[in-house]
């Protein structure tokens, strides 16, 4: 792979990854109201 | 108030995050999106679809989850209530609303056609139907499948809508909830398989002519110079469109059965997010790199634009499988189609939500003859979708209800949301219970730039929306075509301008039923009146 793509590739899944499991160990870690 | 108390509710918070998830994850995750990245100028594609995400897509989750929430309070769980609670003195909004179950049964009534697709192909694949099959073998049997020569696409459609009947009667938290908690892990699972093998295809192997790599390497090398273009712009918008399925009603009808002192924020980031994960991450990493490790990138550029993406998944990734030997062909097969499937169920299970709750609350209906009203009424408006696909009743269905809706109804809501109920009620909706800090510029970006941004995506599809009224294309088409192909194009004519007379009559059948039910309201609220008195 060239240089910009994998940048542009890897950069978009660690953003993507990273938020995805941001929120989700957020969601299963707060208790419930 | 409702004149029926439902006890619907979610049983956990995961299951409806997961419910959430599912509702947005949908075949156009890995169907549609490398397909529009690869059209719309590669890695660079990715900066307008994230900007879009940020300016659209959660903001719309933000408007779709809080107006839910907000009608929920109220009792309602349908989108011409829920409309009508945030505007109660302007009584043309819930007309407005009927967008909002119309778009669910008109999608779904081809959408589980395509559904079971998937699921026929789940069967095919463990059956060895293609095996021993060459590229143009494995092509023909969807061409057969389609076009009905045999009892299987029946079979397999039926079983879908009986299986989306049956879920749905088990209500959000025993049915809906329990298969999004069973189908999107699996869904995940199957997805992270089949990117690794996409990634890790290597030329030379399994009859591979060329890495998987170079595929993700054409998929992301950024062209800067179409960052700025109008059109790249529009085609990001209507993929944030689709991939969350916002301006569906859908949403909302989830969001509705939550209580008043839930969150809406963080969960609503967290499905939004997921649906990011599914698309970006996994849908990226599938189609196109397998494709082009066995045909290059010129065999998968004119295979998308010969068969697109529905084609290529459909028509040529079995056959690639096959090339994996036996074993791993039927694994790839079930995992392919199978997440697939449940891409497809989630959804399809998400459009019949809305239209049960809007039986159940103003007709007093019970859940199960409302699942199995939603079934019928799908079967029903589908079946011409699958007894004259080759004549475009499935595109033309997927045009007006798939796409034109949805932003009609977006753009409606937003103003209703941001400017009648009033931004500052909105915000404050959104913000109520939040599990995290919504960062305050997502009010200003509700008020002004969400609908400046659908406004634009709105009036910019005017030209299409004119030329597919007056089927500008086909009727050129005819101009020049002789014989069969000009009975064919005539035979397609009829049957779009028949489909749009369905939807036409759908579409006011409900608008009739939502008069109904609000003369209904009326009476009841009178009665009240005259007994307090």
């Amino acid at each position: 792979m060239n240089a910009s793509a994998l940048i542009m590739w890897l950069g978009s899944v660690t953003i993507v990854t990273g938020f995805t499991l941001y929120f989700f160990i957020k969601v299963l870690k707060t208790p419930n109201k | 108030m409702s004149s029926t108390a439902t006890k619907e509710g979610w049983g956990t918070r995961v299951g409806l995050v997961l419910a959430m998830a599912g509702n947005a994850v949908g075949l156009g995750n890995f169907l549609r999106f490398p397909v529009q990245a690869i059209q719309n100028g590669g890695g660079s594609f990715i900066i307008p679809y994230l900007v879009c995400f940020l300016l659209m897509g959660i903001p719309l989750l933000f408007i779709e989850w809080s107006m839910g929430r907000f009608g929920g309070k109220f009792g309602h769980h349908s989108t011409p209530f829920i409309l009508d609670s945030l505007a109660p003195k302007q009584s043309l909004w819930k007309y407005i609303g009927v967008f909002g179950i119309f778009t669910n049964i008109a999608v779904a009534a081809y959408y589980c056609y395509l559904e079971s697709w998937a699921l026929g192909y789940v069967w095919n694949s463990i059956s060895g139907t293609f095996n021993g099959l060459d590229r143009e073998g494995v092509s023909n049997v969807f061409v057969e499948y389609t076009g009905l020569s045999g009892p299987q696409p029946y079979m397999f459609w039926i079983l879908c809508l009986v299986l989306n009947t049956y879920i749905l009667s088990k209500g959000l938290s025993g049915g809906v909830e329990k298969v999004a908690m069973v189908g999107m892990p699996l869904l995940i699972f199957f997805g992270i398989f089949l990117a690794i093998r996409g990634i890790s295809l290597q030329a030379g192997t399994n009859g591979a002519e060329f890495n998987g790599t170079e595929g993700l390497n054409f998929l992301w090398t950024p062209n800067f110079d179409t960052i700025w273009s109008p059109k790249v712009w529009l085609a990001a918008a209507g993929q944030i469109f689709f991939t969350l399925s916002v301006g569906m009603g859908s949403i909302q009808c989830y969001a509705s059965y939550l209580r008043e002192k839930d969150d809406i924020a963080l969960n609503a980031m967290s499905a939004g997010w997921m649906n990011e994960f599914v698309e970006v991450v996994l849908g990226g990493a599938i189609l196109i790199p397998i494709t082009v490790g066995y045909f290059g990138i010129d065999g998968m550029k004119a295979l998308v634009n010969e068969v697109g993406g529905l084609g290529l998944g459909f028509r040529t990734l079995p056959y690639l499988f096959q090339q994996w030997g036996p074993i791993l062909a039927i694994i790839a097969g079930v995992a392919w189609f199978g997440l697939l499937f449940f891409a497809g169920i989630t959804s399809s299970l998400a459009m019949g939500t809305p239209v049960m709750g809007f039986l159940q609350n103003e007709f007093s209906w019970k859940r199960g003859p409302s699942a199995l009203a939603f079934g019928v009424i799908v079967f029903v408006l589908g079946l011409p979708t699958v007894v004259f696909f080759q004549y475009g009743v499935f595109d033309e269905y997927d045009y007006w209800a798939g796409t034109v809706s949805l932003v009609v109804f977006a753009l409606f809501e937003t103003v209703l949301f941001a400017w009648i109920f009033g931004i500052k009620k909105g915000w404050a909706e959104i913000i109520s219970g939040a599990d995290i800090k919504v960062p305050v510029v997502f009010k200003y970006i509700i008020l002004v730039i969400t609908p400046l941004l659908l406004g634009w995506v709105f009036f910019s599809s005017l030209p299409g929306i004119w030329e597919q009224i007056t089927q500008v294309k086909l009727n050129n088409d005819l101009l020049t075509a002789t014989g069969a192909e000009a009975e064919k194009i005539k035979k397609t004519i009829f049957f779009q301008n028949i489909s749009r007379l369905l939807l036409l009559t759908l579409w006011v059948a409900i608008a009739f039923l939502v008069y109904i039910a609000y003369r209904k309201r009326k009476q009841n609220d009178s009665v009240h009146v005259n007994v307090n008195n």
